[in-house]
């Protein structure tokens, strides 16, 4: 008796251990594990930050997407007619979407999430600004009127803040959507563990093409030996962030990296306060600086050399020039500027971009050998540095800019109209009546020929002007295991979608 | 810590020296501390400037132009070592110096005095004693801001219960005996009483411990630097340079192995030095040490 159960048991452990065996490797190969660095407060599409756009991705749908050319095409619209004045877009939606919570996403929805985000103060509502009124025209039309033609409203309404949620999770959720939200991307939010993981698993009702994974888990882990380590234990299969070095050690252990475009790194110049309100100064100041020899030497190299203030895979972005290191001319421009003393102060962020204090000391170290006396104050914690940036008593100070919507109008717009001066990009005064004309005009000229030809001037003209230490565009590497088969890593933003991208 | 009784006879003059009286612990640890004073003093003139950066010449290994290397902005690396001493072993001073200062005022003015001033600041320290040294002075960085005499300041501040601990019972101990009695009787001023006939029965104590105290600022400082707060991160600081240096750990070694020898070395000679310190001022005392 004992025998024969015993018999049992084994014969059925076996045949689950086979099953388990045979199971395991479709089943794991389905649920990924993706590290991130860090956590954010909030899931709700209307704030950014960090690398929660990865996450948006996959949780949110969105009127348009990109496509693999970084391209806004439409996803949940269906087809699009633009009036004559370009002024009213007419978009008829896919008759099958659905929220994560089976609601349609219908025109009374679109309407309840535009007028929501301009209703709040989030980061998205620049994004959705352009549009003055929504009208719905039937279940499944919408129209948006804007003030004046907008061609990169399609751009706008691709980035990833512009996710759509559902108005009856809203409604029924109020402050708690952020961290339940619900929305209609190819993944659905299933549960949040505070500090250490969001788990997502794949939404059967998704109006596209099946999302290649079963489970996505996005774990953060802020230490970049431990990323690395569990790479390498092939214990994770996404991993972001890692420098020139990491990606090397990583490459070494047959783990696969791939590189990507990252940010534009700059130092904005200070318009309001001597000597760097003397257009002779700021050149100097960008002849003096080797950008070269600090890519090679603290970079490690992983950037390339800033030729213009829009990066060439935005639209419109081309080389505008190259202030090449030449010390004797800086020198000669601070001659001829009368500067003969100068103090500056030089702000840089410390460990936010790769070896950004050791790039700041670098630049003081080059600044004061053409005479430019400079003080280096690094500041690690964000929130303090902008604080400070914001009292007005630098020089120069770093920023970067990454492109999430592919369009050059919001860069534009944040770093140099006159608007801004003094605030948040714009905290260097940049102020010029004809920049401001033409970035208006760039915003509303809807021909691309055209549009093409007046950030060319805007780029031309700023690039002369020297606003900014041109500096350089990061490299970033991201590793992955041999589980990812889908992955569609865009050139402006940092961050990979892990499903098939419309066409 | 030595917060007992500790009260011995002066040193006489006709006794042997006292560096010859040290144990050859003391002696090695005495020369080792030369060998980092006389860098502090004379170094930067004899070594090449530790702020030229030279990116051309960025991590280079050692050779006969840069002895130690280069670091990652080709500045020559013996002489931010170099450089690096002075500035530890003034931090070091000076916030032992503050320690003693104000820990000595208030240890000896609530051990004399007594009454609700004691009770209040015997708390006080009781309090500020059981945090972390470190933690105490980050407050204070943070509070205050960047600046090596805020530095200094919260170095120092951290040793303050330290020394007052250590005075105000000695204090205690030390105002009962005739003598001072004696002097009271006399009418001389509390003031006066503890500077004149206290002050001296406290000093070998305290000059033993404030030179552990000197090891444990630099450590402080260097750790502080290392969390990037306190001097900017540009200063040729040791634990500044363990930081900025610590992303290159495998590749380029000679970046923290330098500047945490130099740690190690500065705080293992001023411990070795103290504790023949104390063997010289009480032998009895250091001798009943070994064996418990």
């Amino acid at each position: 008796m004992a025998r024969r159960e015993w018999t049992w048991t084994s014969a059925l452990a076996l045949a689950g251990f086979t099953a388990l065996i045979a199971g395991a490797q479709p089943a794991s190969a389905q649920n990924i594990k993706v590290l991130l660095t860090s956590e954010f407060p909030t899931l709700d599409p209307s704030e950014t930050g960090g690398e929660l756009p990865m996450v948006l991705y996959h949780i949110y749908c969105r009127l348009y997407s990109f496509n693999d050319k970084m391209e806004a095409v439409s996803d949940l619209v269906a087809s699009e007619t633009v009036s004559e004045d370009q002024k009213t877009w007419t978009l008829k939606l896919r008759p099958n979407a659905k929220f994560h919570d089976g609601t349609p996403v219908d025109a009374e929805a679109i309407k309840f999430n535009i007028d929501r985000v301009l209703a709040q103060k989030g980061s998205a509502r620049i994004l959705f600004q352009p549009i003055t009124d929504v009208k719905v025209l039937a279940p499944d039309t919408v129209a948006l009127m804007t003030k004046e033609p907008y061609p990169a409203l399609r751009n706008n309404l691709a980035s990833p803040n512009a996710g759509l949620v559902s108005p009856k999770a809203v409604t029924a959720l109020g402050d708690r959507f952020g961290v339940q939200p619900v929305s209609c991307g190819p993944y659905s939010f299933a549960s949040w563990t505070r500090g250490t993981s969001i788990q997502t698993s794949r939404f059967d009702g998704f109006y596209g093409p099946k999302a290649p994974y079963a489970q996505i888990s996005f774990q953060f882990v802020p230490d970049v030996s431990t990323r690395m380590f569990l790479m390498q234990r092939k214990e994770a299969d996404v991993a972001l962030r890692f420098g020139p070095q990491e990606a090397k050690e990583l490459q070494a252990a047959k783990v696969k990296v791939n590189e990507i475009n990252g940010r534009t790194i700059l130092y904005q110049l200070n318009y309001k306060l001597a000597p760097t309100n003397d257009l002779r100064v700021r050149q100097a100041i960008n002849y003096a600086v080797d950008k070269e020899a600090i890519i090679k030497n603290v970079l490690l190299g992983s950037g390339t050399p800033s030729k213009s203030v829009i990066a060439s895979d935005t639209f419109g972005g081309r080389p505008s020039g190259y202030y090449e290191y030449n010390p004797e001319k800086a020198k000669a421009l601070l001659k001829e500027a009368g500067v003969t003393s100068a103090k500056l102060k030089l702000y840089a962020t410390q460990n936010r971009y790769y070896n950004d204090g050791l790039v700041g000391q670098a630049i003081a170290g080059y600044l004061r050998a053409v005479g430019l006396d400079t003080e280096v104050i690094l500041m690690g914690d964000w929130a303090g540095y902008v604080d400070r940036i914001g009292k007005g008593d630098f020089s120069l100070y770093t920023l970067s800019w990454g492109s999430s919507t592919g369009d050059p109008d919001r860069i534009v717009q944040a770093l140099f109209h006159s608007s801004r001066a003094g605030q948040t990009w714009n905290f260097g005064s940049f102020i010029d009546k004809n920049i401001d004309k033409l970035i208006e005009e760039g915003a509303a000229t809807v021909e691309t020929s055209k549009r093409l030809a007046i950030y060319g001037e805007i780029q031309d003209k700023l690039f002369a002007d020297a606003p900014w230490l041109f500096m350089y565009r990061t490299t970033g590497y991201m590793a992955l295991s041999d589980k990812i088969t889908t992955i569609h890593t865009l050139e402006g933003p940092e961050f990979p979608y892990l499903f098939d991208l419309p066409k | 810590m030595a917060s007992s009784i500790l009260v011995s006879a002066p040193i006489e003059a006709k006794r042997p020296g006292w560096l010859s009286r040290m144990p050859w612990t003391g002696r090695v640890g005495f020369a080792l501390l030369m060998v980092f004073a006389f860098a502090a003093l004379f170094g930067p003139m004899l070594t090449p400037d530790a702020y030229l950066q030279s990116l051309a010449d960025a991590l280079q290994g050692p050779s006969s132009r840069h002895w130690l290397g280069t670091d990652q902005l080709g500045r020559d690396l013996l002489a931010r070592i170099v450089a690096g001493s002075r500035i530890s072993l003034m931090i070091g001073l000076s916030a032992t110096v503050f320690g003693v200062v104000i820990g000595g005022v208030i240890g000896s003015l609530s051990g004399y005095f007594g009454g609700l001033f004691d009770t209040i600041m015997t708390r006080f320290m009781d309090t500020l004693i059981v945090f972390p040294g470190i933690l105490i002075a980050l407050m204070v960085v943070t509070v205050a801001g960047e600046g090596l005499t805020n530095v200094i300041i919260a170095v120092g501040l951290r040793a303050v219960p330290v020394f007052a601990r250590l005075v105000h019972n000695s204090t205690l101990a030390i105002r009962e005996r005739e003598y001072i009695v004696a002097a009271r009787a006399a009418g001389a001023s509390g003031a006066r009483i503890i500077w004149t006939h206290i002050r001296p029965a406290l000093m070998n104590s305290i000059v033993v411990l404030a030179a552990l105290e000197v090891a444990h600022s630099i450590l402080v400082a260097a750790t502080l630097s290392f969390l990037g707060v306190g001097i900017s991160p540009e200063t040729a600081e040791w634990g500044a340079m363990l930081n900025s240096g610590r992303t290159y750990i495998f590749r380029q070694g000679q970046l923290v192995i330098y500047p945490g020898l130099a740690i190690m070395l500065a705080v293992l000679s001023i411990n070795l030095f103290a504790d023949g310190l104390r063997t010289v001022i009480d032998p009895r005392r250091s001798k009943g040490a070994h064996i418990s």
